[in-house]
């Protein structure tokens, strides 16, 4: 199972750092891609990990009101509300696209929240869009 | 056509645009025109008053002539447009996010009874409409002259799906609004609407099956992209040469990606007047995913796109209140 996790690099990606020098154990099926704010995520990239083949996105912010850019989650959670809609309709279980709210000094919501994506998506049978392209509708 | 309402239209849309010609009011305006058949016509830009014989109107006329409206496309010359109720929405939301100047649009609104959608005629007779040579109508049913028939049919059975929901009223933002004496409009409000239950129901396998098997037949000619009114982007992030969005490649999964970040991105602008289904040359029921968008927006942010000049699109702006479905 792979995951791709997109953390906003002033609270989520701290958090993270967090749980490794707090040598918190989480699976290990996860990559990180640091981004300025969780509101740079345009929704293509989430698509398109997910059409080459990931089984899971999760975006990760600082919580609502703590943003390093005062606002910029709450673009993001208008976004990923009507976007988690689109991928239901398109196909998608929504499920494989998850947002967290962690904060810098929450290393251990971040290790849950893996656990968590994990725990969801093993849930999901099959995958839309499998890694092998020969396969692939 | 012989309907003595649109008939009526044509003739006081030519004296309208004759009287904005020369009081130079615009430098050109944009309407229709006789397309190849007689059930076809095109869109036409008229800038001397020799050619307003040209400008038709009639149940065929199904384009959205606000898309010549986008920004690519003028050079601050003051523009006339014919616009159905539908349209005018399209207008409203270029002028609101700022691609076009109000003052230098002269907006005619036409009264329309709701356009004929010949595709569904085909089906029913069973063969091409240029067979057709006439279409005329009575209060409730068209006739459809054939060679050695007539076909009598209900209206609302053959109109555009929009049609049958639209309320035909005066838009605030027309400058001038264009309707016959006798005011006869019908009553073909709060039809039932082919809607998107059936799919809603579905599964996410069988609906995954169902997107895959239409957008295997896409064959990115981006048709929909340039039709649309409100893609106005000057480069559109999928022409963009810096970094790849979507491969050159037409495989599945990259149209998956091209159709449903399209539909994201017209997420609160679209409103949903058809163009990019009509356009389609493989038939891809885009318009499913575009009312989809449409209708969660409003569920969930209350918010219509083209209403009004003055809204805030609710991708532009945020509220703390918001729900939080995520943890």
């Amino acid at each position: 199972m792979e995951i791709v996790a997109f953390c906003c690099q002033w609270c989520s990606y701290a958090g993270a750092d967090l749980a490794g020098t707090s040598r918190l154990k989480y699976p290990a099926n996860i990559r990180i891609i640091k981004i300025p704010c969780s509101s740079r995520i345009n929704p293509t990239f989430i698509m398109r990990a997910l059409s080459k083949g990931v089984d899971g996105v999760m975006v990760a912010g600082c919580h609502p009101g703590d943003c390093h850019y005062s606002t910029g989650n709450y673009f993001t959670r208008r976004r990923l509300m009507v976007l988690k809609r689109l991928l239901e309709f398109s196909g998608i279980n929504p499920e494989r696209l998850q947002l967290y709210w962690i904060s810098a000094a929450e290393g251990g919501k971040f290790a849950e929240s893996v656990k968590d994506i994990i725990s969801k998506l093993e849930k999901i049978q099959d995958k839309p869009f499998p890694k092998n392209p020969e396969s692939s509708p | 056509m012989k309907n003595q309402s649109y008939i009526e239209l044509t003739a006081m849309l030519e004296q309208k645009i004759n009287q904005l010609l020369s009081e130079n009011k615009v430098d050109y305006l944009i309407v229709y025109g006789k397309g190849s058949f007689w059930f076809k016509t095109r869109p036409l830009l008229i800038r001397k008053q020799t050619e307003i014989e040209k400008v038709i109107w009639n149940r065929f006329c199904q384009f959205n002539l606000s898309t010549f409206l986008k920004p690519g496309s003028r050079k601050g010359e003051k523009i006339g447009i014919i616009t159905k109720k539908c349209d005018i929405r399209s207008v409203v939301e270029l002028i609101k996010n700022n691609q076009i100047n109000k003052d230098n649009l002269y907006i005619i609104q036409v009264a329309c009874d709701g356009i004929i959608n010949w595709q569904k005629l085909e089906n029913l007779l069973g063969a091409t409409v240029s067979k057709v040579i006439e279409v005329e109508e009575n209060a409730l049913n068209f006739v459809i002259k054939m060679p050695e028939t007539n076909i009598e049919v209900l209206k609302n059975d053959y109109l555009l799906d929009k049609c049958l929901i639209c309320d035909y009223q005066q838009s605030f933002y027309a400058d001038e609004f264009l309707i016959t004496s006798e005011e006869k409009v019908e009553e073909i409000k709060n039809q039932f609407l082919p809607s998107l239950e059936i799919l809603e129901n579905m599964s996410y396998e069988e609906r995954l099956e169902y997107w895959l098997k239409h957008f295997s037949r896409c064959m990115r000619c981006y048709a929909c992209r340039n039709v649309c009114p409100v893609c106005y982007c000057p480069t559109c992030m999928f022409d963009s040469q810096e970094g790849l969005w979507i491969s050159k490649e037409s495989k599945t999964s990259e149209n998956y990606v091209y159709h449903l970040t399209r539909a994201f991105h017209t997420a609160t602008l679209c409103v949903e007047c058809g163009e990019c289904e009509r356009v389609c040359p493989v038939n891809i029921p885009l318009m499913k995913l575009n009312n989809k968008l449409a209708k969660e927006v409003s569920e969930i942010f209350g918010y219509q796109a083209g209403l009004k000049v003055d809204e805030v699109s609710p991708f532009k702006t945020y509220c703390q209140e918001d729900s939080d479905e995520f943890k």
